[in-house]
């Protein structure tokens, strides 16, 4: 899949910032915009039209989770957030408010873009495809049936549950709020505990050595992702 | 008052009762006893008298017994003649006896007093230097010098002690104390007492119109402060035995505070050292770990922009690498400074949630990527680890700074070692290495802020990344400690506590969902 000249709307206050993913956003031939608060972010949104979103949580005007919130009141662009490590608690809110993923400060282009690519690929709606494919797993949607490699694993219903989710949201990050709310509903929104025990048996199924999980990787503090 | 009078009026009444008894109960013997006999019986009352209470009661005895023997037993009885003239020379033995034992057992009774007054002095004394001899803390030895003087004398005490700026403050005053007091006047009078260094107020030649006595709390090295007494009836005074013993209580006051300030001052050297030490430590980090990286980016980087096509492809991603790792380097390095100073800081939270041991091992282990892939690692988890509450993120923390320290201080292509097992109500996780021991007397010391062991591997680093460890664990309510194991290398080991309570039972819901089979 390739969004090649796709529109990207950069929105950070910092100008080194700004220049680094502008030349390597252009570099890797996306069209970029830039925005240095929440407020011109949001009015470019809705101008420039951007296909996708880079929110930096540290703006100076609009708390990134605002701009999240009144960005997702008539828009559904994939939005990734730029986040440092003391952002934790700011950056799960933006996540559960309807932000896409995150990428926390520093980081490695590579990973900034595979991150982009994976949300633009669930925005188009890609992701619906019947059987999905990670290496040697396979999750066969219609068939309800996952496969190590030629092999049949017998998953409980939970465990299934939260294989489908994880894969239907492939490559991108999952909260614990998320999770359980999808698999046990909002009253169990908080229990990380369920989904603790639930991860460690799904691993001991799917991941050759549940140590070094391959797939299923522990986003920490956040959630889940799947690749 | 009139209790007063009363008490002073007894040995009198008494001492004539006596006389009057004896007067009654010896006449119907006058014949048998014979005058000589009788006389010498009225000597008892007297000595009685005189012994008990003193050469007043005696002389009024003696008087008493004179006279009653010359009217009632010296014919003609029942008046006075000019023959009983010679029973004058009884008189004066009565007289001469009630004295000389009036005066020895008053002088005896004084003594008694006194040494029983000076008994108390000492006991209080020494009650006092026992409470305040351990105390460290200014506060509670200023309280129990307040207490003891106003459990000594019926007043009330406050102690009053320099602040900055030479003014002096109330610092200790006794339970029943009231606010009022010291007055403005008695403060003016407590400065001038800690300024002379002698006592005044009332009771003393110095001004003696305010109310309340002023000692200073003198020591060689000076006035303490002062010791302000004020008794509850202000109409009664100081005795001087109050006065001395107060003056006492004082002296033992003033040993205590300059005790304790020397201490405080001690320990406030020892942290200016401390600080110092850490100062310095900081500096030559900051000039060594930070400089070095930024001297190699700096350098790779003008390399590659002046270049003009000299370099290989090959080169210039060499180049490329050396920048990498030396921004990664700073980054990690003031990382580690900011981690350090929230923890000492106190404003680390700990974001506690249910976390399964091996996840945490395994994001740590992931998130040092390459360089500990290139080593042969083994993991052995216990199989049926609970799970534990602790902060997943600073958890990881720990396990990414002992893995990275087991990487650098063993040799390359050595096996690390990594394990998790519960221990009764405790999680323990093990990083081992196969490398160079740690000294002995290093053990505790590689957990000290920027304490580097000397190895013979050139390893950077900050000098912070135990330090971190031991502040996150200890966060926890953990321990966490350093081994030399017996294969050679070093292990560290952290245990974490497990909660008494339980994560919720997990409910299994949609049923009739089965995944295909």
């Amino acid at each position: 899949m390739e969004f090649k000249g796709a529109r990207i709307l950069i929105v950070d206050d910092e100008a080194p910032i700004r220049k680094l993913l502008r030349v390597a956003l252009a570099g890797h031939g996306y069209e970029v915009a830039e925005a240095s608060s929440g407020q011109e972010g949001l009015n470019e949104a809705a101008v420039y039209r951007p296909d996708l979103i880079i929110l930096d949580l540290g703006l100076p005007d609009v708390e990134g989770l605002e701009v999240v919130q009144r960005l997702r009141e008539w828009s559904k662009v994939p939005v990734i957030i730029l986040s440092v490590r003391e952002q934790d608690y700011d950056k799960i809110a933006a996540l559960d408010a309807g932000a896409d993923d995150y990428v926390t400060k520093p980081f490695s282009m590579g990973e900034l873009l595979a991150r982009i690519r994976a949300a633009m690929r669930h925005a188009a709606g890609v992701g619906e495809e019947p059987v999905l494919s990670f290496g040697e797993l396979t999750v066969d949607l219609a068939h309800r049936r996952v496969l190590l490699g030629e092999k049949e694993i017998k998953l409980t219903p939970i465990e299934y549950d939260l294989m489908k989710n994880l894969a239907l949201h492939a490559g991108k990050v999952l909260t614990h709020k998320y999770l359980l709310r999808a698999i046990w509903g909002i009253t169990y929104e908080s229990e990380t505990h369920y989904l603790r025990v639930y991860i460690g048996q799904l691993r001991r199924k799917v991941e050759a050595d549940p140590s070094h999980p391959r797939h299923i990787i522990t986003e920490p503090g956040v959630g889940y992702r799947l690749l | 008052m009139s209790r007063f009078k009363s008490q002073a009026v007894t040995p009198y009444a008494v001492a004539l009762l006596m006389m009057a008894l004896l007067t009654a109960l010896a006449s119907p013997f006058k014949s048998i006893l014979g005058l000589v006999n009788i006389a010498m019986i009225y000597l008892l009352p007297v000595l009685f008298c005189a012994s008990k209470w003193g050469t007043g009661p005696a002389l009024v005895a003696a008087v008493a017994g004179v006279i009653t023997f010359d009217l009632f037993f010296v014919p003609p009885t029942l008046r006075f003649t000019v023959a009983d003239i010679r029973y004058l020379i009884s008189f004066a033995i009565f007289i001469v006896v009630g004295l000389i034992t009036g005066t020895l057992s008053t002088k005896l009774r004084k003594q008694v007093i006194r040494s029983q007054q000076r008994e108390a002095v000492v006991t209080a004394l020494y009650a006092l230097s026992r409470d305040i001899a351990a105390v460290p803390d200014l506060h509670s030895v200023l309280e129990s010098v307040a207490r003891k003087v106003t459990d000594t004398v019926e007043g009330e005490a406050v102690l009053l002690l320099p602040e900055t700026g030479g003014f002096l403050e109330v610092k200790g005053r006794s339970q029943y104390s009231k606010d009022d007091f010291p007055d403005e006047p008695g403060r003016r009078v407590a400065a001038w007492v800690f300024a002379h260094g002698q006592k005044a107020g009332y009771g003393t030649e110095t001004l003696g119109e305010v109310t309340g006595l002023y000692l200073p709390l003198l020591t060689e090295q000076g006035v303490q402060g002062v010791l302000a007494v004020r008794l509850n009836n202000p109409e009664s005074y100081f005795q001087p035995e109050q006065v001395r013993l107060l003056e006492a209580f004082a002296g033992l006051a003033a040993l205590a505070v300059n005790r304790i300030k020397l201490a405080e001052k001690t320990r406030e050297a020892e942290t200016l050292v401390e600080s110092e030490r850490l100062r310095t430590a900081l500096f030559n980090s900051l000039s060594h770990d930070l400089r070095t990286p930024l001297a190699s980016v700096i350098g790779a980087v003008t390399g590659l922009l002046e270049e003009g096509g000299v370099y290989s492809p090959a080169a210039r991603r060499d180049l490329l690498q050396t920048i990498q790792q030396g921004a990664i380097t700073m980054y990690r390095f003031i990382t580690n400074l900011l981690d350090m100073a929230r923890l000492e800081s106190g404003m680390l939270k700990l974001k506690k949630e249910w976390c399964d041991v091996q996840d945490i091992i395994g994001v740590a282990v992931g998130r040092l990527g390459e360089p500990l892939r290139s080593r042969p690692l083994r993991i052995d988890i216990q199989h049926d680890l609970p799970l534990i509450q602790v902060d997943f993120v600073l958890i990881e923390q720990v396990l990414i700074n002992l893995l990275d320290n087991a990487l650098k201080y063993s040799e390359c292509n050595s096996e690390i070692y990594v394990s998790a097992r519960q221990t009764e109500n405790r999680i323990q996780v093990a990083v081992t290495d196969i490398g160079s021991r740690i000294p002995e007397e290093d053990l505790e010391k590689i957990f000290d802020k920027f304490y580097r062991i000397i190895s013979p591997l050139q390893v950077s680093g900050t000098g912070l990344g135990l330090a971190i460890c031991k502040g996150i664990i200890e966060a926890h309510g953990g321990e966490i400690w350093a081994e030399n194991s017996s294969g050679g290398g070093a292990t560290i080991i952290f245990v974490l506590p497990l909660s008494d309570e339980l994560p919720g039972q997990i409910p299994e819901i949609k049923e009739g969902e089965v995944n295909g089979i």
